[in-house]
């Protein structure tokens, strides 16, 4: 074989090396994308193994919403025991005052998130101050490390106190990393971090108010850490603790970013896949062209299956380089990603180039394109030799041929788009519905082009020259308008959807529409608070809306039985009971509440506490009208009865709660109370919240504007990472078009000499061809902006359960984006055929 | 050598059959040089097409040095063919992404033949190209593809030729060299050549050469051979 096979396949490598040269970079761009995320992702995942104890800062954390109680400690005094050292750590939002003896001028209240750390704190890892003295020395009875944020907002500086609750405390220094806390992006509010005994001190660790406990455990060195965690995950399975373990437990952020990488390399996938439909066209139209070479080496004896095996392996050598360059473009190209990620990132990365990532892209990327060049491959079976006699003797068609061709292409990618993302993501629920998008976005955008390609060429031609002749160039056999157009069309989907349901969710949590709801909440007003919380409110001009009490508790019996958390079998579900609830009393459904089954009013037959539940509890938890539960506030167990499910609008920007007792049990528990109202001007609603803080320090302010703010930020860097992403699947449209102008030249060239011939200037030749392109790219974006708007519709008003907005303006810019782009790749890569002279053309062939 | 029995195609044209080619015999004997001669759609290609079996008849059998190939599959007879027979036609058909050279080695190392490069160089001395060897077909003449392709033709020496109007796209002086080369190559490699041609001399220059008219052989010189035979009877020709 290899006398024969080799040599010939060098021979039409290095003769068709520049139109290769297109299909190859279909492929390098697919891979890329992947490469790019999954290389990444894989160097996150292994700094995260790497730094796994510092990121925990300890061996084994056990966090709740409690402190320790008495079956933690007896196991917590045990591993001391042992020769532990275990330290307690504290973490909750409250606001600061700035304190008496500034430098800095500025004044004011701010959010923060403080957070109290025991001696030995951290076992691993190294909290990293500003000025790079040890923290240990800064941090005492009075000394308080902030982040820089901090100092920004309240125009604040090194040295000058802040007013935390009860206690007044001095800036040590800024903090510039927390070992287990690394990013900051979800905090609510700017770090103070203090001793655990100051933080005690401030008086705003109460049991009502919300705090997260964690006891740090770090294990001397020769204890094997894993049959430790082990044993103690197993004596506290019933515990409302959760026992975190470098095995574990990750931070939340790191959970995240592996679906966000993981969803990330689906969508390289997909653009791995475009390049797949890319190449099967172009390979297509490559065998058309070679019809009289192949019938010419069958006639001088060569048979199918050499002529097959040289191709195939041409095919794979194209794939193989293909893959190899779009490997070194994605290692390039994932250098981008920390950047875009900024501050979500937990740690600093060495991006490498995982070998794991070189061995996927080059096996997907050669599969890609052997897969996609086997079905215009085996065509070649049926050239008859007898063409280099009689051209008319051409392969049998029939009109299904037509759909033929698009339909195995069709069943191919859907065949190696479940092979490849189950290879990626495995037999999940995420892997299935991204097929099924994937295939059903794919085949939308198909029909869409395909119709609109078909409608064009029925309507009536038009009176104009270039756009008649444009128009006629979009069906110009090999022209791959099509592909283009998926392609294209799916790039312009996910940056417009994208684009599209950023805005529709970040405008719901806009402060400004709608209209008449509170933005600012206050929480944590203690009972015999209310009346100065009052009184802050009229000295402002504003009234006190009634305050809604809430009462913190944990589920610990279901349907008259205790409950065992060691017996849910489901995580999730078992996630949801260790929460500490908060409950609520009242006689009244709020507005955007609605009874789904039971009654509200209170059920005279019923003896003891009544509730009302949310659907989701309910449903979470298997509860039913008549199902009694029993709550524990702070050591306090009360049984009570469902007497109805509710469902909420949780959009609705209210305090909801998944709890409401019927009134006349909870009055007499220990209580907070909350309100919130809604001040338009920014300057005035600071004011408040600094005169209500300055009254009663304890008090908590949220702003939603600083949510938004938050969300806000956080979106930008996701719609960022999306956009990067969807730049893969744009350039793959973009290659397929430059393949498809390449491929078809010698059609055009010899189209632009017959019109030179008859008379046409450049300038009507290049009038036609820009027509032509501007149609093209008129269509892709067309379909892309139409699926962008169904898909977006879906989304917000489906999963997000929100609004959805139709904004022409983003729908018409993406549109002619898209029709720009393509006129001026198309113009540029055909400026050769304009230029050129009959004659030079007529010589060439 | 070349063995036609009842010999027929007839195809689909517009719903209707067409019969390109009657039922007719032939017998070509080792080293002759037959020349077809005909107007346009006689069935001159059609007749060549079926001798090479590039084409499968609508009846008869094609046999060459005893061996049918009316039963082989196409990889058999691709494989028959690269042994057997060597083409040149109008359009040269030269594969324009490989060098003179190379084109003249695919046959033989599709036949896995030893000696491949010595024989393609020998092959384009012998028809004046040696200093040519290394130019890729858009960078010859039409003369000189024409002499590769029959170097070409003659790489795996075929003891059959089969040229289908192989100066229709020279001009005269031209085509007489290469009528030339292709004599003094039969000559020389002992080959049978079948040529298809409109040109009244070249067919003088055969040994024997046949008009079909209508599909249907009106003339045949060889010896023995009535002139007119088939298309009086409508039947068929016979030459011995």
């Amino acid at each position: 074989m290899s006398r024969f096979v080799l040599p010939m396949l060098w021979r039409e490598a290095r003769g068709s090396w520049r139109r290769l040269l297109l299909f190859l970079l279909c492929i390098t761009a697919g891979v890329g994308g992947l490469v790019s995320v999954n290389a990444f992702s894989e160097n996150l995942r292994r700094t995260i193994r790497l730094e796994a104890r510092s990121l925990m800062a300890a061996d084994i954390v056990l966090r709740g919403t409690r402190p320790p109680g008495a079956e933690e400690k007896a196991a917590l005094a045990e591993l001391s025991a042992q020769g532990a050292q275990v330290v307690a750590s504290v973490q909750f939002v409250t606001m600061v005052r700035t304190g008496g003896g500034r430098t800095g001028g500025g004044e004011g209240v701010q959010l923060v998130s403080v957070r109290g750390v025991g001696d030995g704190y951290p076992f691993y890892g190294t909290v990293e101050t500003a000025s790079g003295r040890p923290f240990r020395e800064l941090l005492t009875e009075e000394g308080v490390l902030v982040d820089e944020a901090l100092l920004l907002k309240l125009g604040v500086e090194v040295g000058d106190s802040l007013e935390i609750g009860q206690r007044t405390l001095r800036i040590a220094d800024v903090l510039v990393k927390e070992p287990d806390s690394p990013v900051q992006v979800f905090r609510l509010g700017p770090r103070v971090m203090m001793t655990e005994a100051a933080a005690h001190s401030t008086g705003l660790i109460t049991p009502m108010s919300r705090i997260r406990y964690s006891t740090m455990i770090g294990l001397p060195p020769q204890a094997d850490a894993a049959a430790v965690a082990e044993n103690l995950v197993e004596r506290l399975k019933d515990s409302y603790v959760r026992v975190d373990t470098v095995e574990r437990a990750q931070p939340q952020v790191t959970r995240f970013l592996e679906r966000l990488t993981d969803f990330l390399s689906l969508v390289g996938l997909a653009a791995l896949l475009l390049g797949g439909i890319g190449v099967a066209g172009a390979i297509r139209v490559f065998i058309a062209q070679k019809l009289d070479t192949l019938a010419t080496l069958k006639c001088l004896g060569a048979t199918s299956t050499r002529l097959l095996a040289v191709y195939l392996l041409l095919a794979v050598l194209m794939g193989a380089l293909g893959s190899l360059l779009g490997i070194a473009f994605g290692f390039a190209s994932q250098m981008a990603l920390p950047a875009l990620l900024g501050d979500l990132l937990p740690v600093q990365l060495e991006l490498t180039l995982p070998w794991r990532s070189v061995g996927e892209g080059l096996l997907f990327g050669t599969v890609t394109t052997v897969w996609f060049s086997l079905p215009p491959l085996l065509s070649l079976r049926t050239i008859p030799p007898a063409r280099v006699f009689r051209r008319e003797v051409e392969p049998p068609s029939s009109p299904h041929t037509r759909w033929l061709a698009p339909l195995r292409v069709g069943v191919s990618m859907l065949l190696l788009a479940a092979l490849l993302v189950v290879w990626q993501a495995g037999f999940t629920h995420v892997a299935g519905w991204f097929l099924l998008g994937l295939v059903g976005t794919v085949a939308a955008l198909y029909l869409g082009a395909m119709g609109l390609l078909l409608a064009l060429k029925h309507l009536p031609k038009p009176g104009n020259f270039s756009l008649k002749q444009g128009l006629m160039g979009l069906y110009r056999p090999g022209n791959q308008s099509a592909a283009i157009t998926v392609s294209l069309g799916l790039g312009v989907l996910l940056l417009l959807a994208v684009f599209l349901v950023q805005r529709d969710l970040v405008r719901q949590i806009t402060v400004n529409a709608p209209e008449n709801q509170p933005n600012l909440f206050f929480i944590d007003i203690q009972p015999q608070q209310v009346q100065a919380f009052t009184e802050v409110l009229s000295e402002a001009g504003l009234e006190t809306p009634e305050p809604i009490p809430i009462v913190r508790g944990r589920i610990v019996g279901m349907k008259g039985e205790p409950l065992k958390l060691s017996s849910v079998e489901d995580d999730h579900q078992r996630r949801h009971l260790r929460f500490e609830y908060t409950f609520t009393y009242r006689g009244h459904l709020e507005d955007g509440e609605r009874v789904l089954e039971g009654s509200f009013g209170k059920d005279p037959n019923i003896s003891g506490a009544q509730v009302s539940v949310s659907d989701w509890f309910a449903k979470q938890s298997d509860i039913k009208v008549g199902d009694r539960l029993t709550v524990d506030i702070q050591g306090v167990r009360i049984p009570a009865t469902v007497t109805s499910i509710r469902a909420i609008e949780w959009t609705n920007r209210r305090a909801n709660f998944s709890f409401v007792f019927l009134p006349g049990v909870l009055e007499e528990a220990p209580r907070m109370y909350a309100t919130a109202v809604r001040v338009n001007d920014l300057a005035e609603r600071t004011a408040l919240q600094k005169a209500v803080v300055t009254r009663l320090p304890n008090v908590t302010a949220l702003d939603v504007q600083m949510v938004y703010n938050i969300v806000q930020s956080f979106m930008d860097r996701l719609s960022l990472v999306v956009r990067f992403m969807a730049g893969f699947c744009i350039a793959v449209g973009v290659v397929i078009l430059l393949g498809a102008v390449a491929t078809t030249k010698f059609q055009r060239i010899r189209e632009v000499v017959l019109l030179k011939t008859l008379g046409a200037t450049r300038g009507m030749v290049a009038r036609v061809l820009a027509m032509e392109y501007l149609l093209l790219g008129l269509l892709a974006g067309a379909v892309g902006a139409v699926a962008a708007g169904v898909f977006s519709w879906g989304l917000v008003t489906q999963v997000f359960d929100g609004q959805w907005d139709i904004r022409p303006m983003s729908y018409l810019i993406a549109w002619l984006a898209t029709a720009v782009v393509i006129t001026s790749t198309g113009l540029v890569s055909s400026l050769d055929i304009l230029v050129k002279k009959p004659l030079e053309v007529l010589r060439e062939e | 050598m070349i063995e036609l029995r009842q010999l027929s195609k007839t195809v689909q044209m517009g719903g209707r059959p067409l019969t390109i080619l009657h039922p007719l015999d032939l017998h070509v004997p080792r080293g002759q040089f037959l020349a077809v001669m005909g107007p346009s759609g006689s069935g001159k290609s059609t007749l060549l097409g079926l001798m090479a079996g590039l084409d499968q008849p609508s009846s008869g059998s094609v046999a060459m040095d005893g061996v049918s190939m009316t039963d082989m599959d196409e990889d058999r007879l691709a494989r028959f063919r690269g042994d057997t027979i060597g083409f040149v036609f109008q359009s040269f058909q030269l594969i324009p992404t490989l060098t003179a050279r190379e084109n003249v080695q695919v046959p033989m190392e599709i036949m896995r033949r030893p000696g491949v490069v010595e024989r393609a160089d020998t092959l384009l001395a012998q028809v004046g190209l040696s200093e040519r060897a290394g130019h890729y077909p858009a960078q010859l003449s039409g003369g000189e593809q024409q002499r590769v392709a029959i170097a070409r033709a003659f790489a795996c020496r075929p003891p059959v030729l089969l040229a289908d109007e192989p100066t229709g796209n020279l001009d005269s002086e031209t085509g007489s060299q290469i009528i030339d080369l292709l004599k003094r190559l039969h000559r020389d490699e002992g080959t049978t050549l079948v040529l298809v041609t409109h040109d009244p001399q070249i067919a003088e220059a055969a040994e024997r050469s046949l008009q079909l008219m209508d599909g249907r052989i009106v003339r045949d010189t060889a010896p023995g051979a009535g002139e007119g035979v088939s298309g009086e009877s409508g039947k068929e020709a016979r030459a011995v």
